[in-house]
């Protein structure tokens, strides 16, 4: 037993005194070459900014953001004038709480006479991260899709629009088969 | 901001001498995943962005993380490389791929350093890649365990079988 053991130390020590094979300097520099981007950052970040900048690239524009600042800002205020007073403590009520007519919306949206004409999801992409984990043993692929929601707010009275883009991205995990 | 870029590029240069030193095993241990030296070379590149760029406390990869890397890389490598195989593989049947020595090798060690690699090709997938990186990759029954997804019991088997068969074909030339 103990001879078998030493045999294997033996065996293990001249395996090792082989030194694996030195790596191509012109090689060794590409490898080096890729921590040298100092301002790099972590994959996740950077990857799910890329999304919304490909989409900024794609056509969105300070016009777009004004518009859905402007949209987010009258969604808000409707709010605040929507809330219901509280019922007074220990009370029990079965009825829904009381909405108000539309001819009792705020001022400022019923003004502005935009209503919600168009909801659409546009497919914008899809970006493979290739294998990126395993799960009990079981690698699995990431896929990324990018989307973009397009809500469309018209005014009758004088027919402008309101266009807000929302940029989405869904990721799926997808296991590999491997043969 | 200063401070920052500082830490960046000690970090940086800390990753540079941790490929200085590490790489040649890293490049044996993807050998054993892939068909040739340079489809080897594009995996631990792969391996070395993937953990760069994954990077969150600035700090060196492990030998483990690192080998984990190369594995996921060349999953996804081997399902790009079966679907060309197929269109390459009349003209191939003569040639070999493995071009390139797994060891360094001076006058005296050249051919044990040949043999060995034969023996090498010659085990299990699985076998060899425990081979690989516990005696030229430095890595305990643990790391690798955790670096392949398997249990240590598992990883010490096969390091039991493998490196009987190791011996059964090297014995004579090695003792």
């Amino acid at each position: 037993m103990n001879e078998d053991q030493s045999n294997d130390a033996d065996f293990e020590s001249e395996l090792r005194s082989l030194n694996p094979t030195n790596v191509r300097p012109e090689t060794l520099q590409r490898w080096q070459d890729l921590c040298r981007h100092e301002d790099a950052e972590p994959i996740a970040a950077h990857e799910s900014r890329g999304g919304i900048l490909a989409l900024w690239g794609n056509g969105l524009s300070i016009r777009h953001l004004l518009a859905a600042a402007c949209v987010f800002l009258a969604g808000f205020l409707l709010l605040q004038f929507q809330k219901q007073p509280e019922l007074p403590s220990g009370a029990v009520s079965s009825q829904p709480a009381p909405r108000n007519p539309i001819g009792g919306e705020p001022a400022l949206f019923s003004e502005l006479s935009f209503e919600p004409n168009a909801l659409e999801n546009h497919f914008v992409g899809a970006r493979d991260d290739g294998v990126i984990g395993a799960v009990g043993g079981v690698p699995f692929r990431r896929v990324r899709f990018q989307l973009a929601d397009t809500y469309l707010w018209e005014n009758g009275e004088d027919g402008s629009r309101l266009e807000m883009v929302i940029p989405r991205e869904e990721i799926l995990l997808l296991p590999v088969v491997t043969y | 901001m200063s401070e920052t870029l500082g830490r960046d590029t000690q970090s940086a240069k800390q990753w540079r001498e941790w490929l200085r030193a590490h790489g040649s095993r890293l490049l044996l241990f993807a050998r054993q995943q892939t068909r040739s030296l340079e489809d080897a070379e594009d995996l631990v590149q792969s391996a070395i962005l993937r953990r760069w760029l994954a990077r969150t406390d600035r700090s060196c990869p492990s030998m483990g993380e690192m080998v984990q890397a190369i594995r996921w890389a060349a999953i996804d490598q081997g399902r790009q490389i079966s679907r060309r195989q197929d269109r390459e593989t009349a003209y191939q049947q003569d040639v070999d791929l493995r071009f390139g020595d797994y060891f360094e090798a001076d006058f005296d060690s050249a051919e044990r350093g040949r043999l060995v690699q034969e023996a090498l090709e010659a085990l299990d997938p699985p076998q060899r890649d425990v081979i690989v990186l516990k005696i030229w990759g430095g890595m305990t029954a643990n790391e690798i365990a955790e670096a392949l997804e398997v249990s240590p019991n598992t990883v010490s088997s096969r390091y039991r079988y493998g490196l009987g068969a190791l011996k059964r074909r090297l014995g004579a030339v090695l003792s």
